[in-house]
């Protein structure tokens, strides 16, 4: 997928001037109160989420063993298990595995590590159809957007834009005004054809069960489901750290995520063995699983190790003050929120993506609310110190510290400057206590205004206060 | 052919050497043990009532599926008929071999096919595996895609589930499923298929199963 990482701030500006965009985004307030009422509702969460947590480290520590234990068990099961290193190699199995099996059309349901190779993008270009099957995916291949968030990709669309998009696409002569229950109803009739008329089924995987071969997916709407038992072939895109080692781990895993995402339980919670066997009425005869690195291999071990335990819940996105002013699409690649600010550094590069970390206010909200505790504040301050210390920084921030060190390391001066300034500003103000403007400063006062000194510096207070 | 062969062999090695060289000193890392999880579970259900069958039924209902309860299995078929009665002509597609397609069908009038139908009359009679108390799910196994698609497509999905497999845990549950052989599909529905997808609106149904009715079976079907 493109990224638009490195003109954040131009997105973030353009969100936050999007009119429907903003009317959307409360919705996140549904999404806290909805993961407050399915955590807080079951006696033993605490316990569920420390023994979450050790799973996914344990995983994340044997993960070599456990993907050759995978590649064994699938295999034997009749999967067939692909390896991809970077984006292009997944890309091309995907393409290979279409084009042996002479297929032209595929159906595609929700998966972030699709969108993160350009899966879609990679398989219309070389001539298939390709329908994305989960509702919200759906509605953004008609507007050709990308997520705005994991769980809920389209969160950002209103209703009248959604069926402005069905209507010209399915040739529906709405006038607009069409209830949600509507448009589903029609999505799903449209899509349950394409499931019907496809080749190819491509689904991602919430785990890989090493010990069983087993591939787990959550889904509630039927179409991952649809589209791993109708057409012909099924492939998987999953990456690395999905992988678990038995079943009982990834049960007490789904539990978790489905929890923390909202949901007690969701509609569908999917083991998935080997192909399985055609019936009446076909369905799969081959199943593909391609394991996807893409940069998360050389993040283990490492400084951003413990944001491999993600199991893509969202809720650090749905608490996060940065992500409800934005929504999700302005973080400009795939994964939004406090998880995509940590992880989409590692995975494509710093340089780019060095606004990302900026954009939080260190609150500790994601941190509390992580099902598998990942501490992402202190992940953030990390990505903050390395771009300091690895790229260039802006002159003026250079030379406002510089001077700042100048004045810092001389106290005298530094009293004498400060009593100054905040004398200083106390006369702007007039006595109101605020500044409504400031030379430097606009970037600030232009939205707030600035509490102002009251006279006198702090050092000096204190001293007489004796 | 050969040189593709080679780079897939060699992104294999190098990903799975990578990621070993990478994790080598959290190898002592241990995986959670068998009192823990005990534990975990413990805490997990310590508010279920007694009664499986009742929280079952309560857990599945507020999933919205339909829940009757029927003592013996050969009252099925006259309680699908009753499902679908008022519909025209209507079919029950029977996807597994076995208990349910023996049934006497023909008798309480209702019409048995093998391949679902996506009218809205129709309905499929499937039996569920087992089912879960904490969740009101239920856990359909089957080893050919038939069993899927009738769930999945059909107006309405029945589903049979005998008293006796009704587990507390999801980990009950697949111990249970595991015991007779692990099919290639195993799926734990809760409820007919949903999404919030469109402008956060939660609809019920999205793209299937449209309806769910349960039908517990007291008799014990093993
Ligand atoms: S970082 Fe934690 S809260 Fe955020 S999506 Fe991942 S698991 Fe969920």
């Amino acid at each position: 997928m493109k990224s638009t990482t490195e003109s954040f701030g131009k997105n973030a500006r353009d969100a936050l001037a999007d009119r429907r965009l903003q009317r959307s985004l409360p919705v996140i307030h549904e999404f806290r109160r909805d993961h407050e009422r399915a955590t807080g509702a079951l006696p033993g969460y605490a316990e569920l989420k420390r023994i979450g947590r050790q799973i996914r480290e344990h995983s994340l520590a044997n993960v070599a063993t456990l993907l050759t234990e995978f590649e064994q068990t699938a295999e034997a099961a009749g999967a067939r298990v692909h390896w991809a290193a970077d984006a292009e190699e997944a890309r091309r199995h995907v393409l290979d595995i279409c084009a042996a099996r002479d297929a032209r059309r595929v159906v595609k349901a929700k998966s972030m590590v699709t969108e993160e190779v350009g899966l879609r993008a990679a398989l219309q270009e070389a001539g298939y159809r390709v329908w994305e099957t989960d509702i919200g995916e759906y509605v953004l291949q008609l507007a050709d957007e990308p997520p705005g968030h994991v769980v809920a990709p389209a969160l950002h669309k209103g209703l009248d834009e959604i069926d402005e998009l069905f209507a010209t696409a399915h040739g529906t002569a709405s006038e607009g005004g069409r209830s949600a229950e509507q448009l589903v109803e029609e999505g799903s009739g449209v899509l349950r054809e394409q499931h019907a008329a496809a080749d190819v089924g491509i689904t991602g995987a919430n785990f890989l069960v090493a010990e069983t071969g087993s591939v787990v997916l959550l889904t509630n709407e039927g179409n991952a489901d649809l589209a791993t038992s109708l057409p012909r072939c099924h492939i998987v895109v999953a990456t690395l750290e999905k992988v678990v080692r038995g079943l009982e781990d990834a049960s007490l895993l789904w539990r978790l995520l489905s929890r923390a995402a909202g949901q007690e339980v969701t509609t569908f919670t999917s083991v998935l063995t080997g192909p399985g066997e055609r019936g009446e009425s076909g369905g799969p005869e081959a199943m593909h699983i391609v394991l996807v690195d893409n940069g998360r291999s050389d993040l283990l071990g490492g400084e951003f190790h413990d944001a491999l335990r993600c199991v893509r819940c969202g809720a650090c996105m749905d608490h996060c003050p940065i992500y409800e002013s934005i929504g999700g699409q302005a973080y400009g690649w795939v994964y939004p929120g406090p998880i995509g600010a940590v992880v989409t550094p590692g995975l494509t590069n710093l340089e780019e993506s060095a606004d990302l970390p900026q954009a939080s206010t260190l609150c500790g909200v994601c941190e509390e609310v992580c099902p598998v505790d990942i501490p992402l504040p202190s992940m953030l301050q990390k990505w903050r110190r390395r771009a300091v210390e690895e790229l260039p920084q802006p002159a003026r921030s250079t030379w406002a510290l510089a001077l700042w060190r100048y004045f810092a390391s001389r106290p005298k001066l530094y009293r004498l400057a400060t009593s100054v300034v905040a004398r200083l500003l106390y006369l702007l103000s007039f006595g109101r206590g605020t500044l409504r403007r400031l030379p430097l400063l606009s970037g600030w006062t232009a939205s707030r205004d600035l509490p102002a000194p009251e006279g006198q510096t702090f050092q000096r207070a204190w001293r007489r206060r004796g | 052919m050969a040189a593709a062969r080679l780079k897939v062999a060699s992104s294999r090695d190098t990903i799975l050497r990578n990621a070993q060289a990478r994790v080598a000193h959290l190898r002592g890392q241990a995986s959670p043990s068998q009192e823990e999880r005990r534990a975990v579970l413990s805490a997990l259900t310590s508010g279920l009532p007694s009664d499986r069958t009742a929280h079952f039924v309560e857990r599945a209902r507020a999933s919205d599926a339909a829940v009757s309860r029927l003592s013996s299995v050969s009252e099925v078929p006259a309680a699908l008929a009753d499902l679908i009665s008022g519909a025209a002509e209507p079919t029950v597609c029977v996807p597994d071999a076995g208990a349910l397609r023996d049934l006497p069908w023909a008798e309480a009038g209702v019409r048995t096919a093998r391949a679902p139908s996506s009218r809205h009359d129709d309905a499929s009679a499937i039996e569920a595996a087992a089912g879960v108390a904490e969740s009101g799910s239920l856990v359909i196994s089957a080893a050919s895609h038939d069993t899927p698609q009738a769930m999945l497509l059909s107006g309405q999905t029945v589903v049979v589930l005998f008293e006796s497999a009704i587990a507390t845990t999801f980990e009950d549950a697949l111990r249970a499923v595991r015991s007779r052989g692990l099919r290639s599909r195993v799926v734990f529905l809760t409820g007919p298929s949903r999404t919030g997808d469109i402008a956060s609106r939660l609809v019920i149904p999205a793209q299937g199963p449209r309806r769910i009715h349960i039908l517990v079976v007291e008799e014990d079907g093993s």
